[in-house]
């Protein structure tokens, strides 16, 4: 039957994804204990193959690779999560607002605003921010939660506009209730499921920026370990070691897919229940 | 005798749940003969618009039936989901209970119209609008004046008559309306009873569902009372609704307004589910 | 909390009136037609007026005006036998509760992920009616127990009540604030007759115990002359008395 196959996939998503995602996080987790061997230079072992005891071999320093990623995995999702969280809360909050007060000047000027974060792309702006400041992981932050903020908030107005003219919330207005106790209560929580939805989604194109950002040399300050920086150090020694590119790109590649499909099995979750 | 074209025997549909579930419909049988019509009546929550998704194959998932849905000489609930759907708009046209929802708002009411023809009959361009045409005059539309409208231009009772038009369009002989006069005022009332009529006249078979005992009055056919979960009573609607013999039917003349609007005490409700 | 009795003297049977209430409708800004036109009606208290006319007449829109969620064009709503522009917002706030509306579509007028129970409870809870969890419960039963409907269905979820359930649950919050006045949109048209005699009967029984004031819609004119005192037919934007089987 379709629907119990749609089920089927839908889980092989959801498992799939968080089996990845785990991943990543053990190791990530066990960053913090590799981080001296993250940074201890061997230039004796520069380059080395994968082996036992360095699974996913040396750079041209002679880093243990494996350490790094764990390290540089612990950068990312800390950074990521914070500019997710950051742009969630402020997206919420100034949607759930502006779309209950359709049509007033605070809402017009909000999505003024929204036009401007949206007109610049956040990585050119990060790179704006890093010539005018210098790098660094705040940089990178305040570039990614001023462009990302604007996808949550778009969601939650649109969403609020919506569900403002349910006829449950007029009979709560009937009630009395107050506009804040509306929002909380009956608007928030139809809101809630698709914004996790796109907070999820948003983890992985954050860390996707990251690492690009990473890459072209904002970000974390080298010698400490990055994804998007790693693949950078390790270009010019691609033919001889190509395994020091593949590693991160690889990390990067299964993290993003990682919440890619836990966000789509979510996506899926919220429309079932948004329909009832 | 005309064939059969819905034969339904002991339909049983449970609510999914630990040990078997709770019965939402027990043991139906009904027989729709080819060009009849047929109007289920009865109480709120009774099982009706469960018996309707069984006939049209659009039972959630979660619920189980069991007996048998012939329709056509197929058992509808033996197909696949995807069997089923190509039976939609092909072999029965669900009429639903709200036209704004059902009809594309992007798209001029005639167009959506002529596609029905295009697409489940085949028929050329030229030949799907002047189909159009013919059935919207039928109908008191005019192609040209309310044909080239977007369903939110149009009244609820406009965008009635266009999904009967689809009906009429579609290759499907069997209809099934589901509570069609729910909210109406009674002149729009009148006007849906009156187009079902004229679908049945048509040719088509007609299955409609009401909790509305004039609108089943105004119809006419088969009728049969559905009572929490089952068929209490069944037979030509002019002899039901004269000559009722069920008490649970009674009972619904009595809480007409007309005739002093008295409830059916719960007291004998609970009788009546124990008969 | 204003009571009735602080109306004026003059008013103090009437519980709302509406004087001379225009408003026009406008669909998609293209036209606009006349929906009411100088529309005159006081409901006293205790009285329930009936309102018929054709879908797209201006009843719904009649009854949103005269509980302040719609703002008429033209002409004055009094509450309380104050003129409702009048009010200050404190005042509004204590008066607003005291003016509450049953819809045709019940299941719709409960956010649906939450009981009975909690909905009910927030009503109780945010202007502080209650004085503890024992408190709401009794309330909560007793409010079951008025509008006939067992009391464990309390902690139902909409989707799981019957239309007629859920129908005297709505009218079981709007009672939890002591209505002055109460908007039967249609709140039959959707249910058997047998269920529609028991919701009827329910609403003329807690009018007239309740002294409350209610205006009654429906499409249905028999049902009206049997539940309601005075009757109309809304046309052209006007009120047109009916005959009402029912003495004042």
């Amino acid at each position: 039957m379709s629907r119990s196959r749609s089920i089927l996939s839908r889980n092989i998503r959801l498992s799939t994804g968080l089996t990845l995602i785990s991943v990543v996080v053990a190791l990530s987790a066990s960053g913090p204990l590799l981080e001296h061997r993250a940074l201890d230079q061997n230039l004796d072992q520069r380059l080395k193959a994968p082996s036992v005891q360095m699974p996913f071999g040396t750079d041209a320093l002679g880093r243990n690779i494996l350490a790094r990623l764990a390290s540089g995995g612990v950068n990312s999702l800390v950074l990521s999560s914070l500019c997710v969280t950051a742009s969630l809360i402020i997206g919420v909050l100034l949607g759930l607002t502006s779309g209950w007060l359709t049509g007033s000047l605070l809402d017009k000027s909000l999505l003024r605003l929204v036009d401007i974060a949206m007109a610049f792309p956040g990585l050119l702006l990060a790179l704006l921010l890093a010539g005018l400041l210098g790098g660094g992981p705040a940089v990178v932050a305040v570039a990614l939660i001023f462009t990302g903020w604007t996808d949550y908030f778009r969601l939650a107005r649109s969403l609020t506009v919506v569900g403002r003219t349910a006829p449950y919330v007029e009979a709560g207005r009937l009630s009395g209730f107050s506009g804040f106790f509306l929002l909380r209560r009956y608007i928030l929580p139809k809101v809630l499921p698709h914004l996790s939805v796109l907070a999820t989604l948003g983890m992985g194109k954050t860390i996707l920026y990251i690492s690009s950002l990473g890459f072209l040399g904002i970000g974390l300050a080298p010698p400490k370990p990055e994804w998007g920086a790693m693949i950078a150090e390790s270009l010019p020694y691609m033919r001889q070691a190509p395994h020091a590119i593949i590693a991160p790109a690889g990390a990067i590649f299964l993290t993003i897919l990682g919440f890619y499909l836990t966000g789509q099995a979510l996506a899926r979750n919220a429309g079932r229940q948004g329909a009832a | 005798m005309k064939k059969r074209m819905l034969e339904v025997n002991d339909l049983t549909v449970r609510a999914p749940g630990p040990t078997g579930g709770k019965i939402l419909v027990d043991g139906i049988d009904l027989v729709i003969r080819q060009g009849g019509l047929f109007t289920l009546i009865g109480e709120t929550g009774s099982g009706k618009s469960i018996v309707a998704q069984a006939l049209t194959g659009t039972l959630p998932e979660e619920l189980s039936p069991s007996g048998r849905v012939c329709f056509d000489g197929v058992d509808i609930l033996r197909l696949s989901a995807h069997e089923r759907r190509s039976l939609w708009g092909r072999k029965l046209f669900l009429l639903p209970q709200e036209p704004e929802r059902a009809l594309d708002p992007t798209m001029k009411v005639a167009a959506q119209v002529e596609e029905i023809f295009k697409v489940l009959r085949y028929s050329s361009r030229r030949k799907a609008r002047e189909e159009t045409r013919r059935l919207f005059a039928r109908l008191g539309l005019s192609a040209s004046n309310e044909g080239r409208r977007y369903p939110c231009q149009l009244s609820g009772g406009m965008n009635q008559r266009v999904l009967f038009a689809m009906a009429l369009a579609s290759p499907a002989n069997f209809i099934v309306a589901d509570e069609p006069t729910k909210g109406l005022d009674p002149l729009l009332k009148r006007r849906v009873t009156d187009l079902l009529g004229e679908l049945n006249r048509l040719g088509k078979t007609v299955f409609c569902i009401t909790h509305d005992l004039l609108v089943a009055r105004r119809l006419g056919g088969n009728l049969a009372v559905m009572f929490r979960t089952r068929i209490v009573e069944k037979g030509p609607a002019e002899i039901v609704l004269e000559r009722p013999s069920h008490p649970y039917t009674q009972g619904l003349f009595q809480a007409l307004p007309e005739n002093g609007l008295h409830p059916i005490p719960a007291r004998m409700l609970q009788e009546m589910q124990g008969v | 909390m204003f009571e009735p009795a602080q109306a004026t003297a003059r008013d103090k049977r009437t519980c709302i009136v509406a004087e001379n209430i225009s408003k026009t409708f406008s669909r998609r800004g293209s036209h606009t037609k006349p929906l009411l036109q100088g529309l005159d009606l006081r409901i006293a208290f205790g009285e329930i007026v009936g309102i018929t006319g054709a879908s797209g007449s201006g009843k719904t829109t009649l009854g949103d005006i005269l509980l302040g969620l719609v703002r008429p064009e033209g002409g004055r709503i009094q509450w309380a036998g104050r003129d409702r522009t009048s009010l200050t917002r404190a005042e509004l706030r204590d008066l607003r509760p005291k003016y509450q509306k049953i819809y045709q579509d019940p299941f719709r007028s409960f956010p649906p992920w939450l009981t009975i129970r909690e909905t009910l409870t927030d009503v109780l809870a945010y202007h502080g009616l209650t004085r503890g969890p024992s408190d709401t419960e009794r309330r909560l039963r007793r409010a079951a127990r008025e509008v006939m409907v067992p009391e464990d269905l309390l902690d139902r979820s909409p989707g799981r009540l019957s239309g007629g359930e859920i129908q005297r649950l709505a009218l079981a919050r709007a009672l939890l604030l002591e209505p002055f006045f109460l908007v039967a949109d249609e709140p039959t048209s959707r249910l058997d007759p047998s269920v529609q005699a028991l919701v009827a009967r329910l609403i003329m029984r807690v009018a007239g115990e309740r002294n409350m004031a209610v205006l009654f819609i429906s499409h249905d004119a028999e049902l009206l002359k049997v539940v309601c005192h005075r009757v109309f037919a809304l046309e052209k934007g006007k009120l047109h008395a009916r005959t009402a089987w029912r003495r004042t």
